[in-house]
């Protein structure tokens, strides 16, 4: 037995009665979707769990180019969808692939992933820097772009991700997604997403984050601002990922040191750049 | 806190007891499933592998009761009027089986995999049991186990 304190279970039917068990339920209670991360916590903190399996929020739906992807979502589901294969070239499916292993990827959901961010999450930064925007229902429905739920200290509390919007990719867009770990199934030692927009050959828009620094992904800002009006030459993505090596701050824990991280930041903002402008659709405006 | 939940298990439906906190794979076990093995409980391993709804998943990492109404199918539940399992068939004759100890949970990933892919290359099947550790056989005779077993059951010459 995993969470030994465990008094309560509820699966409610809708988000009102959902929202309702969690409120009532007191410190100790938690929203589970697959309950992967949460049964491995081993919580005594843990003393009631509200299952949002029955609320209907497994889906991904293609709106007008743009994606919206149900919080319950299994990983396994996003990767074998069509639509989410199509998406930027498939970068959510180099992404997705390189997450745990088949068995876990068949129960753990994208929005658990979000939620219970994990720093060495590979979602996270992919999402973060797709812009991708979250709804969350606290009573009524919310919607935020999904660095939001990553500003505050806490966990998301009172509110349930419901759904993920990723934004229709216009033309002159590519993103890559880097991942270096000590073997295919474990988690990153360091990883890295970027998203850039071009009009021509000039970079009109960047978007880099770096995760398992080992903290929660963050923006390597000044490595963004440098390539903004620029050509995507090999000199100024080289640039740019000095920079990012220089402004992102790194540790140390089992997987790797700090100095060993920063060398992977460079590493990966360099293949991730250089991915990104080898996938820029062709379509020009 | 104790309860009861309804899960159909190899094809029969039957009331099953679980505490709340127990996981799918402690209730498997006191339920007479014993292939399901007990490894890491950590989810690394793939020794617990069983299928839920048909997808293979770690029954260590699963909770019980979420898991009310649901089909799960074991290693037990894979034959046939006494036949074996293609895989399982493949598994001997290749000489996949050495300890046994991990042998359930990649039977049922590999019955997952060619249940959504009957042709997989040998790239296709390593990323599928990549999820299941096996410290004897080196994997190669698994692999090949699993490719034989898809050639079987798409009516080929047996490997």
């Amino acid at each position: 037995m995993q969470l030994t304190h465990l008094q309560s279970y509820v699966r409610p039917a809708d988000l009102p009665s959902a929202i309702d068990a969690l409120r009532s339920g007191g410190r100790g209670t938690r929203l589970m979707a697959a309950g992967t991360d949460l049964v491995l916590s081993g919580s005594d903190e843990i003393t009631g769990l509200v299952d949002l399996g029955g609320l209907g929020l497994s889906y991904v739906e293609d709106r007008d180019g743009a994606l919206a992807i149900g919080a319950t979502t299994t990983l396994a589901d996003a990767l074998e969808n069509d639509a989410i294969r199509a998406y930027l070239g498939g970068v959510i499916v180099r992404m997705l692939e390189r997450v745990g292993t088949p068995l876990l990827r068949n129960a753990a959901t994208i929005g658990g992933n979000l939620v219970r961010r994990q720093p060495w999450s590979d979602v996270i930064p992919l999402f973060l820097a797709l812009d991708a925007t979250v709804t969350v229902f606290d009573g009524e429905h919310r919607t935020m772009a999904i660095g939001g739920l990553y500003e505050r200290a806490a966990h998301l509390t009172g509110a349930i991700l419901t759904e993920i919007l990723l934004p229709r990719p216009p033309a002159g867009a590519g993103a890559a997604f880097w991942k270096f770990a000590r073997s295919e199934v474990d988690v990153a030692t360091l990883n890295c997403a970027v998203r850039l927009q071009t009009e021509g050959d000039r970079c009109t828009g960047a978007r880099i984050y770096v995760g398992a620094t080992p903290r929660l992904a963050v923006a390597a800002s000044a490595a963004e601002a440098s390539l903004l009006g620029v050509d995507l030459s090999d000199d100024a993505i080289a640039a740019a990922a000095r920079s990012a090596a220089g402004e992102i701050e790194t540790g140390d824990d089992l997987r790797g040191d700090a100095a060993y991280r920063t060398r992977l930041v460079r590493v990966g903002v360099t293949r991730c750049l250089e991915e990104a402008r080898s996938r820029i659709t062709e379509v020009r405006l | 806190m104790s309860t009861t939940i309804t899960l159909t298990i190899n094809g029969t439906e039957r009331p099953v007891a679980v505490e709340l906190g127990d996981s799918l794979l402690e209730v498997l076990r006191r339920e007479g499933f014993t292939s399901v093995k007990h490894g890491c409980d950590t989810g690394d391993c793939g020794a617990c592998a069983v299928l839920l709804d048909g997808d293979a998943v770690d029954s260590c990492m699963i909770l019980a009761i979420s898991t009310d109404g649901r089909a799960v199918t074991t290693v037990e539940g894979v034959e046939t009027d006494g036949h074996l399992h293609p895989l399982q068939q493949a598994m001997i004759d290749t000489g996949a089986v050495q300890c046994g100890f991990c042998t359930p949970g990649t039977v049922m990933t590999g019955i997952d995999l060619l249940s959504r892919n009957t042709d997989p290359t040998q790239d296709d099947v390593k990323t599928a049991l990549a999820g299941n550790l096996c410290r004897c056989t080196g994997y190669v005779k698994q692999v090949d186990a699993v490719l034989a077993a898809a050639r079987q059951m798409k009516g080929g010459p047996d490997a």
